[in-house]
Formats: structure tokens, C-alpha cells, sequence
């Protein structure tokens, strides 16, 4: 699943880290959503949605 | 949502694996030492393990990132450490008294006390699993998984060896001492394993 987390984070200038804070996870899985390798499930999907103030199929592709 | 803080982390996780790791190998050194001069083989074993445990730890501390402990690691730390060395006293207590005592019921409760820090420790491991974020939950269940089946299956087939009649006579009691020590190393072996699975260039 594609999605826009890094994007959407550096529009805001946090870090790894200040998002990882932000959503009460570590930053490894921030960085493993970032980079695909991992899959949030739908209340982390929904958090990260609710944090940019975004939809969330904004910001999670599922076509590719 | 709240703003993140900003000061220096004191607690993170290379500085809290190297402490661990220079505890387990400076308590590894006595155990050798008096196990070794009073010829006792479950001392040598602990110090053992503890020395072999100790420098896994301050290795995989060189390759960590600097980061702070989340709370809930912070919480398991403060649970899980106090119950440990709780362990460790008295598994020496146990292993040190239980030969000297005469009544049998005396050696029983002499050798089953260190279970009662047991209870703590499990309960600390339950509570960081539920409490940790979803793929910390789910790398540690894959490795937990992994160390329970090798070990498993490993003490099984080595279960198989003497039925084959190769000459090897093992003691039970010391085959059920290292189901432990194995099943928390290979867990410590499949843990970076299964991470590395979840990690890109950071």
C-alpha cells in the first residue's frame, strides 16, 4: 500500500521522531510506514489521518 | 495534540543495553571465578550464560541509534529489572541452601523460591507486549514465535540422541536448566532478525 505519511510530514518539518511522539509509536514505525514495509491498521491509519487533517484514503493508497 | 519535548533524551536505548550488557558481564566474572574454585557447575553455567548474554547486549548496543525509551519501556524496565535481580538472588539462595537443608518439604520451598519473582517477570513481558505499539507487538510476537518453536523442536530432536544409542548419557536436570537460557537467546537472535524485515534506509 503507497501512502503520503513523509510528505505530509515534511510539509510540517517534523522529524521521524516528532511524528513518531505525535502518534504515540516508535519512530521505527513511522519509518516502516513510511517506506511500505509496514501497514498501520485502521485506528493508527485514522490517527495519522486526524493528525494532517486529511481524509484517509488521502493519504493511504491501496491500488498499487 | 501535544508539542514533543525537546530536551536531551537520559534514558535511551544504546545507553540502557550497554549498562545491561557491562552489568551482565561484571556479574558473569564472579560467577566464574567462585563457581570455578568451589567446582560448582551451575555457577559456571550462570556465569556463562550471563558473560555470553552480556556481550550480545553491549554488541547490540554498538549498532542501535541513540533514542529515548518510549514510557512504556521505561515502565518495563522499572518492572522487569527489580524482579530480575529478585530472580538472581535468589536463584543463588536456592542453589547454595538447598544441598545444607535436611527436612524435604525445606528443600522443596528452597528450590521452587525463585519462581515467585518468576510471576513478576511475566507479568512485566505481558504488560510491555500489550502496551508497546502494533509492529513493536508484532516483531516480538514473530520472535517470541521463533524461539519457542526452535526450542521446542530443538530439545525434542536432541531428546532423540540417546534413544539412537550413541553413547551420550545427559542428566535431565541440566537438559531443563538451558530450555530457558535457549529459548530467550534465540529470541535475542530472531528479534534484530525479524526487525531488519520492517527496516529501510533510515
Amino acid at each position: 500500500m503507497n501512502n503520503h505519511v513523509r510528505e505530509l510530514r515534511g510539509d510540517q518539518g517534523w522529524s521521524q521522531a516528532d511524528l513518531a511522539e505525535r502518534l504515540d509509536v516508535s519512530r521505527q514505525t513511522v519509518n516502516a510506514i513510511e517506506t511500505g514495509k509496514y501497514d498501520p491498521s485502521l485506528p493508527l491509519a485514522f490517527k495519522i489521518a486526524a493528525l494532517f487533517g486529511r481524509p484517509i484514503e488521502s493519504i493511504f493508497d491501496p491500488g498499487a | 495534540m501535544s508539542e514533543p519535548s525537546k530536551s536531551p533524551p537520559k534514558l535511551t536505548n544504546r545507553r540502557m543495553l550497554t549498562a545491561m550488557g557491562g552489568v551482565a558481564v561484571l556479574g558473569a566474572l564472579p560467577c566464574l571465578l567462585v563457581g570455578g574454585l568451589t567446582h560448582r557447575g551451575w555457577l559456571v553455567t550462570a556465569g556463562i550464560v550471563a558473560a555470553v548474554t552480556g556481550v550480545a547486549w553491549l554488541l547490540c548496543a554498538r549498532f542501535t541509534r541513540e533514542e529515548a525509551l518510549r514510557p512504556v519501556h521505561r515502565r518495563y524496565l522499572r518492572e522487569f529489572l527489580p524482579a530480575m535481580v529478585g530472580y538472581l538472588v535468589l536463584i543463588m539462595v536456592s542453589g547454595t541452601l538447598v544441598s545444607r537443608m535436611e527436612s524435604v518439604v525445606g528443600r522443596m520451598a528452597l528450590a521452587v523460591l525463585p519462581l515467585l519473582p518468576i510471576v513478576l517477570l511475566i507479568r512485566a513481558m505481558v504488560r510491555v507486549l500489550r502496551d508497546q505499539d502494533e509492529l513493536e507487538r508484532r516483531i516480538d510476537l514473530e520472535a517470541i514465535a521463533i524461539a519457542a518453536m526452535s526450542t521446542a523442536f530443538g530439545f525434542f530432536s536432541f531428546g532423540l540422541l540417546p534413544l539412537a544409542d550413541i553413547g551420550w548419557h545427559v542428566r535431565g536436570d541440566a537438559v531443563a536448566i538451558w530450555v530457558m537460557p535457549c529459548l530467550f537467546a534465540i529470541f535475542g537472535i530472531a528479534k534484530p532478525l525479524v526487525a531488519r524485515r520492517y527496516r529501510d534506509h533510515e
